[in-house]
């Protein structure tokens, strides 16, 4: 890229300063975080969570807590843009550098001459660190440990932060983090070379993003028509009964829930009981399904039920609530034995319930 | 480079013992925190010390942030973050001792971190949790990834409380075995979990039945894998109990064994008991292709202990042993022709039943006077009491069904058909027909709005050829001072009808609304509480959600024309 004219480069710092100077403090809506498990859903578990496919200094693609940077101060004499660093996140000026650069992030410590982030970027900690309260500017007894946020104030000249505004709430960062980070990146100390980690390389990038989910599931034909089906998941305990799926027609069920991509449970079908559980075709007891929601829109799930683990051929059911009675040729039950054999006391024993 | 990569050497830790100011369990994140002077212990006897620990039991990794210091055999580390992903064998450092650095570590081996190594980019974001309730707040807690956490000295949230619990277990495996449950119902529950470790689980139960109020009961669960044994006590407070276990093992990839047995006793505390009778069911299945075999036995005691004496009166004792036992074959669903949405499923089966034990010494009560053979039969054989000590019996049967039959052209509108028919022929000799026809039609208006229809028939005959009158003679029973005349043209066929419908309605996910309204037309006629179907029966069932872990389910099911009018109302919460 050719070097543009020093007259270039003070017509577009003062244009900075006069943005700068009208821009207030990043305080913007949180980006939508993974919908939080619960509701007797799956919750969102990935198995490697989130491993990103390149260096691990990018923000990473949940932004909780990152690193938001704001350009200098109304007061900043200079605020043309920097060196974009960090992945060509921006088509920033080069050799262009703020002289006090804004960012706030969430603290993991302050230790031996240099500030950590979550972001796992440290920076210089000036000897001269001030440590004060974001909302009065003045002292705090708020410690510069975790899980406190701060506002860190960078000198450019320096490299390193000037100030630390602490708060327990939590700050921020909105579309415009990409750019500031990019200049606070800048500022970060690096350590060993970075090398390729092969465990990282095969992740995919996922948002938390709402991912309508489908189940369809095909059931015996020896489904009782009267009968409920459900799901049960891992992350509502396994719980039987946990979530009711709505009859299609008379093989068929289904139900729809929303769920963040990345997500990750188990899940069984059952008539509402552990004992009327779904087993395979070969009447075995199967382990259960498992599902990774993939970053898409909507995802239908489809499954069949070969058979119940209560449906074996001589519909007798074992359990702790169902107790057989010995076998009896006698096929109407609870008739009264008189209209079979009258004058005859019933003969077969049957255990208390 | 690649050439430094090395493999681990050690697995991952199988335990984190943690302590801290304050230990919090946020359920609905599946998130565990510690709070100041936390102090983690891994399996292998390193000690991670920090201001704040989280871990994520579902994503299974953990972080301990801020002042951190690792100390061990061959590590002496300080650092501003460490997080430990135990499904990839890696933990991952933040070095402070000196100039920031990233460092990773291969299994539990701290001695040999490797530098500058790529980190996940959110290994050491720490989860916000500010919306979020504690659920179980505690001192310590230790933490078997993938399967439970014991908490210590904790306290449970309950109702807006937090009710002291002693110690927790709180169980978070993907595991559906620890779920399995030997206990009979209860129209409440609530189990306390108490103690726990990688696999086993013990807990208690405060329970409410109608019979016995509230008590308590016990229940154990050992899983390994696939396998699991689980043992329960229900009730341990009342007299009358049962003490249930169910075992399951799968032998090979092609075959299982399940267990389940009960004894029901009632006895004074831990004294030897007045009455007691057990009930074992072994099952074998053996998996063909595409299809079943099942081996199942049934064993009862009706008493365990010995005879009374004849001078007891009072002794309602029978002493009875009788086992069955039967195999039984289960096809796949094999379509009719290729070109057909028709398929079926065969099944058959052979088995037997046998009583080989007496009831006892003569007496007045257990019925031995009257019925010097009771307990040596299963049946009496007609008029003239042919006794029965054994039966054989074998069936053959079919379920012949359609496919979802589209009937318009939005693919909204289905059809099924499903026609189940089978035979028992037995030794004495005898033969019981089985005939089931449904027919159903069910329409989707939207994703939310769903209505289904069917005609069921359901014919039961027991054939005795030329001595069916001697079976089932003319009788007329009369129930509470109401005869039952209908009963004089019973000859051992019965035939039920049910015309049934439902609509469903779902707006959303947090809500479901069933209402179900389904006529039976039975003969013989029914018998309120003893034989029989409902003629007119109305189901309402409300499904919503009033918290983000507890759904309410308020069924309300009508009875009308069955001794009355007769509802039934049904309150559930669940997750």
């Amino acid at each position: 890229m050719p070097r543009l004219p020093a007259y270039v480069i003070a017509l577009l710092t003062a244009l900075a300063l006069l943005a700068a100077a009208t821009t207030a403090p990043a305080q913007q809506t949180p980006p939508q975080l993974p919908h939080p498990p619960g509701q007797g859903e799956p919750s969102a578990a990935p198995g490697p969570p989130t491993p990103q496919p390149g260096p691990s200094l990018l923000p990473a693609p949940s932004p909780e807590a990152s690193p938001a940077a704001s350009p200098s101060s109304p007061s900043t004499p200079a605020a043309t843009p920097g060196t974009g660093s960090s992945g060509g996140l921006l088509p920033v000026a080069p050799e262009a550098k703020p002289a006090i650069v804004r960012f706030t992030g969430q603290l993991l410590d302050v230790r031996n001459g240099y500030v950590y982030f979550t972001t796992a970027d440290a920076f210089k900690a000036s000897p001269a660190l001030r440590i004060v309260d974001l909302d009065t500017g003045g002292p705090t007894k708020l410690v510069p440990a975790p899980p406190v946020y701060a506002r860190a104030t960078l000198e450019a000249a320096s490299g390193a932060i000037v100030e630390l505004a602490l708060t327990r709430r939590k700050l921020a960062t909105d579309a415009a983090y990409q750019q500031a980070y990019a200049q606070a990146h800048a500022y970060a100390i690096h350590g060993s070379p970075t090398v390729v980690a092969p465990e990282l390389l095969h992740g995919q990038r996922l948002t938390g993003r709402p991912v309508a989910v489908t189940f369809y599931v095909q059931v015996p034909p020896t489904t009782p028509f009267s009968d409920s089906v459900y799901i049960t998941t891992d992350a509502s305990g396994w719980v039987a009964n946990a979530m009711k799926m709505d009859r299609v027609d008379a093989l068929h069920y289904r139900l729809t829930r929303t769920y963040a991509s990345g997500s990750k449970f188990a899940y069984r079908y059952t008539r509402g009981t552990w004992t009327s559980v779904e087993v395979g075709e070969d009447g075995l007891q199967d382990d259960p399904h498992e599902f990774f929601v993939p970053e898409v829109d909507a995802k239908r799930l489809d499954n069949t039920v070969y058979r119940w683990s209560d449906q074996n051929p001589t519909q007798q059911q074992v359990g702790p609530d169902s107790i057989p009675t010995p076998f009896n040729p006698n096929p109407f039950g609870n008739l009264p034995s008189a209209i079979k054999n009258p004058g005859i006391p019933p003969a077969s024993p049957t255990p208390r319930p | 480079m690649l050439a430094s990569f090395r493999c681990a050497d050690a697995a991952p830790t199988t335990s984190l013992d943690l302590h801290a100011d304050r230990v919090v369990f946020y359920s609905n994140r599946y998130i565990v925190t510690g709070e100041g002077h936390v102090r983690v212990r891994l399996s292998d006897g390193t000690v991670l010390t920090s201001d704040l620990f989280t871990m994520d039991l579902k994503l299974n990794r953990y972080l301990l942030a801020g002042n951190v210091h690792i100390d061990g055999d061959d590590v002496h580390e300080i650092g501003a973050g460490f997080a430990g992903y135990p499904d990839l064998d890696r933990s991952y450092f933040l070095s402070a001792s000196g100039s920031p650095d990233k460092w990773t570590y291969f299994g539990l081996d701290f001695a040999h971190p490797q530098k500058g190594r790529a980190q996940p980019g959110d290994a050491y974001f720490i989860p916000d949790l500010s919306q979020e309730r504690p659920y179980i707040i505690a001192s310590s807690a230790t933490i078997l990834p993938k399967t439970n956490v014991e908490f210590r000295a904790s306290r449970l949230y309950v109702l807006g409380v937090f009710i002291p619990t002693g110690k927790w277990v709180q169980t978070f495996s993907a595991n559906p075995n620890y779920a399995q449950n030997a206990f009979a119902g209860a129209s409440f529950d609530i189990g306390l979990p108490y103690n726990g470790s990688a696999h086993a689980i013990s807990a208690l139960h405060l329970r409410y039945t109608g019979m016995n109020k509230f008590f308590l009961s016990f229940d154990q669960h050992f899983v390994w894998g696939r396998d699991y044994i689980v043992f329960s006590v229900n009730p341990l407070t009342n007299e009358e109990r049962q003490f249930n276990l169910i075992g399951y093992k799968r032998i090979s990839p092609k075959m299982e064994i399940r267990l389940f047995t009960q004894e029901s006793t009632a006895q004074h505390g831990i004294y030897q008991p007045e009455v007691a009778s057990a009930y074992e069911n072994l099952s074998y299945v053996f998996a063909a292709k595409h299809s079943a075999v099942t081996l199942t036995a049934d064993n009862y005691n009706t008493s365990l202990l010995q005879y009374p004496e004849a001078s007891t009166l009072n002794d309602q004792r029978s002493y009875d042993h009788p086992d069955d036992a039967l195999i039984a074959w289960t096809g796949r669903n094999t379509p009719v022709t290729k070109y057909t949405p028709v398929n079926f499923r065969l099944r058959s089966g052979y088995g037997i039943a046998h009583d080989g034990y007496h009831c006892g010494k003569p007496n007045i009560l257990s019925g031995c006077l009257e019925d010097p053979d009771r307990g040596y039969v299963l049946d009496y054989f007609g008029l003239d009491r042919t006794r029965v000590p054994t039966i054989w019996q074998h069936f053959v049967g079919f379920t012949l069904y359609t496919s979802s039959l589209p009937l318009d052209s939005n693919n909204s509108l289905h059809l099924n058909l499903i026609l189940d028919k089978q035979r028992q022929w037995f030794s004495l000799p005898h033969s019981i027909d089985t005939t089931t026809t449904t027919v159903s039609l069910s329409k989707l208006y939207t994703r939310k709005l769903a209505f289904v229809g069917a005609y069921s028939v359901t014919q039961l005959g027991d054939y005795y050829g030329a001595r069916q009158l001697e079976f089932y003679p003319a009788y007329v029973p009369d129930f509470g001072g109401i005869s039952y005349p209908g009963f004089a043209a019973f000859r051992g066929f019965s035939t039920t009808r049910a015309l049934a419908g439902s609509a469903v309605v779902t707006p959303n996910e947090y809500f479901n609304y069933a209402f179900t309204l389904r006529r039976n037309r039975d003969f013989p006629v029914p018998i309120p509480g003893l034989f029989g179907n409902a003629p007119w029966q109305m189901t309402n069932e409300v499904r919503f959600r009033i918290a983000k872990q507890i759904l309410v389910d308020v069924t309300r099911t009508d009875y009308f024309n069955f001794g009355g009018y007769a509802p039934q109302f049904n309150v559930q919460f669940g997750p």
